[in-house]
């Protein structure tokens, strides 16, 4: 059971000129049970924020407070967490059993009958029986994967921290362990924080997601609610792949306008001031090729990327590029002209300055998103 | 024109190739080049020539009663190795030798291993003090071992003019018989080396530690290790064969040490620090003995070689990395 807070937690590393703040003002709160992915481009701050919640790293500015009580000052050991590395980090002169049973033998005084049982449960939950006697050397990625996922849970924490476990793996063995992942931790049921660069990971294995950027917390949500209401430039063009396309555009009237693009203004923009600039951002996969003359705007098929079911098509609309995702081969052909057009619900606005999100969809498609039950941080 | 003499060059080429082929057989050169022998010929005429012919000359000698003052020389087989392992000196010199290793190996270690874990510390910390010490220490080993013998001569003489002594002697204390006291000056002989030799072996720790990922510590960390038990079972087992390559060194290079200990104190008093190195060169050059001397180098080479073989034995690296 462990309920983990953040309150506006500051990291700076080093001093004077060298100063470089890691982390700044990041407040969080992950619920009891709850998988939290921690999602941003390299050097967001994204370890640096798992290290100060173990306490591998001092914390310059804030708390960390794990159910109800507050850490920051304490040691890793006595925090109630265990962690999984990248690199595995399992001692390499250690059996996967001496590994498994290091922490037990450190922070318990179990007897070494207790301890061997511990392990031996764990393993089987893991499915690495036949592992226990073997030296990491003599195992595989996924193995070893596995060996530093025992390591983390024969503890029992409270919290979970994982600092991109699956990104040393091949692709295929990573979307098994992904999956695995979230089952062990659904049936476990263990508060955790997991760490990772890559989006896709965020989006399907997430409770929430938080995004980061430079340092700073940009939005935490449910996975769906940060890809249809992004709270701004960044994480729409961070979540979904391939990328938001982004249009500067100019409202005239009902219509926002750009070189060759004309779009009615949605409903829910009506409040935005005319004759100002704005950014629009609309999803590859929210754009339909339609019959010439009818669609917002007008452009040539430069590059069809096939991805077997799906293509991608990138097309020059008065010298901006813009992606859409078409049906499998056949549907459009390079070098032709086509229209593009996009339901109003897709239209993502943003401030052209800030790029803070205007004029926010108010739902999910189908139904309505219910409020997390605690929107105190987000 | 020019694209002419291009077209001429190869023919000229060939030509002059065939008239040499007309001359040596390049049958002959294709067949060696492509043997390994060839290639490894040089190494093997090297390590004959200054290495294998010279120990079995040794070996030779030592079954000889070869004097460096008389040009007669006649074989008397076993009889040197009878006559010094009968002899009282071959087992203090032994015992003296044996003395200064262990001491060595385990000062060296000690020191060496402490110096290069608080640099370590140091540097894996961003403080600053770790290059200074490097250097510091460092400076030590590239000195040379007789000039190092020297200054250690000077720091201890057993006057008013000796470093330590001078400051003992302000700080109200006697003077200290650092050389001519039979203990203390094995025991000025064993500081000095091992003031010599921490620098080797902190280097190899220090290169060994810096390879000791930061993430195992973390993981300890995790899991509960404290600075000891991180020590214990993250630092020392990834330490392991760099233990194992420095105890090795440290005790072939002590076993067979010369230079310090001949400028320092010479062997004396009596035979107190004389160790086998020191007693083989003064067999040879003060007795002039020099199959006596083969003889002594014999069996130091052989005790060397024992102990190594007991190292490989005990440490079992095979299992390592
Ligand atoms: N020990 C350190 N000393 C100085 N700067 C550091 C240190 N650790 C991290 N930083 C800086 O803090 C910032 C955040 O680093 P961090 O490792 O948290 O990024 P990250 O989001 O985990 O990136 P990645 O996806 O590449 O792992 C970076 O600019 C980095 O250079
Ligand atoms: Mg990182």
């Amino acid at each position: 059971m462990g309920r983990l807070e953040i309150d506006r937690l500051r990291k700076t590393f080093g001093r004077g000129g060298d100063k470089v703040e890691a982390v700044s003002e990041l407040s969080l709160s992950v619920a009891d049970g709850e998988l939290l992915v921690l999602v941003g481009p390299s050097g967001c701050g994204k370890s640096t924020t798992l290290n100060c919640i173990a306490g591998l790293e001092s914390v310059t500015e804030g708390e960390v407070v794990i159910d109800g009580e507050v850490v920051t000052e304490k040691r890793p050991e006595d925090r109630d967490i265990a962690m999984v590395f990248q690199n595995y980090a399992l001692y390499p002169h250690m059996t996967a059993a001496g590994n498994l049973e290091f922490g037990l033998k450190m922070t318990t005084d179990l007897s070494a009958a207790n301890r061997r049982e511990r392990v031996e449960s764990t393993a089987e939950l893991l499915d690495i029986g036949e592992l226990l006697d073997k030296k990491p050397k003599s195992l595989s990625g996924g193995q070893k994967q596995r060996v530093a996922l025992g390591r983390a849970i024969i503890r029992d924490p409270a919290v979970f921290l994982m600092d991109e476990p699956l990104s040393n793996l091949d692709a295929s063995l990573r979307s098994t362990m992904r999956t695995e992942i979230q089952q062990l931790q659904d049936d476990l049921d263990v508060t955790t924080v997991y760490v990772t660069h890559d989006q896709t990971e965020a989006m399907t294995m997430a409770d929430r997601i938080a995004i980061m950027y430079e340092g700073e917390l940009q939005q935490v949500g449910q996975p769906l609610e940060c890809y249809y209401r992004p709270r701004n430039k960044f994480v729409a063009e961070f979540i979904g792949e391939p990328a938001m396309n982004m249009l500067r555009v100019t409202r005239r009237g009902d219509q926002f306008v750009a070189d060759g693009f004309e779009y009615p203004v949605p409903e829910r923009a009506d409040g935005l001031p005319s004759g100002e600039p704005f950014t629009l951002g609309v999803r590859p996969g929210a754009i339909d090729i339609v019959e010439p003359e009818t669609g917002v705007a007008t452009g040539t098929v430069e590059v069809v990327e096939p991805l077997g079911e799906t293509s991608h098509a990138h097309l020059n609309i008065a010298d901006t590029t813009v992606t859409v995702t078409t049906d499998g081969p056949g549907s459009v052909e390079e070098g032709t002209q086509v229209d593009i057009d996009f339901p109003a619900q897709r239209a993502h606005l943003f401030d052209a300055g800030s790029g803070v999100a205007v004029a926010r969809r108010d739902g999910l498609p189908g139904d309505q998103t219910e409020s997390y039950p605690n929107p105190r941080y987000d | 024109m020019k694209a002419e003499s291009r077209v001429e060059d190869p023919s000229v080429g060939t030509r002059v190739r065939r008239t040499i082929a007309d001359w040596t057989d390049w049958g002959i050169v294709d067949r060696l080049v492509s043997r390994p022998l060839f290639w490894l010929l040089p190494a093997l005429v090297f390590i004959t020539v200054f290495q294998l012919y010279p120990v079995f000359e040794v070996f030779r000698m030592s079954l000889t009663d070869t004097s460096l003052i008389s040009s007669e020389e006649s074989y008397v087989w076993l009889e040197n190795y009878r006559r010094l392992l009968g002899s009282e000196r071959f087992y203090s010199t032994l015992r003296v030798t044996g003395i200064y290793s262990i001491a060595s190996v385990v000062l060296q270690i000690g020191l060496g291993l402490g110096l290069a874990l608080s640099i370590d510390y140091g540097v894996r910390r961003g403080l600053r003090g770790p290059l200074l010490t490097r250097v510091v220490v460092l400076s030590a080993w590239i000195v040379p071992g007789i000039i190092i013998g020297l200054v250690w001569r000077i720091m201890l003489l057993e006057t008013n003019v000796g470093v330590v002594n001078n400051a003992l002697d302000r700080l109200g204390f006697g003077i200290v018989p650092f050389l001519s006291d039979a203990q203390l000056a094995l025991f000025s002989v064993v500081a000095a080396g091992a003031w010599r030799g921490t620098a080797f072996s902190m280097i190899m720790f220090y290169a060994g530690l810096k390879r000791v990922p930061d993430e195992l510590y973390r993981a300890a960390k995790v899991d509960g290790a404290g600075p000891l038990a991180r020590f214990r079972y993250v630092t020392l087992p990834q330490l392991k064969p760099v233990m194992f390559v420095v105890t090795i060194l440290v005790t072939i290079y002590s076993l067979n040490s010369f230079d310090l200990i001949f400028a320092l104190t010479n062997g004396g008093p009596g035979r107190a620090t004389e160790v086998i190195a020191l007693s083989m060169y003064k067999t040879a050059f003060n007795s002039y003995q020099m199959g006596m001397a083969a003889a002594t180098a014999v069996v130091l080479l052989v005790v060397t070689l024992t102990v190594t073989a007991i190292y490989f034995r005990v440490f079992d690296i095979s299992e390592e990395i």
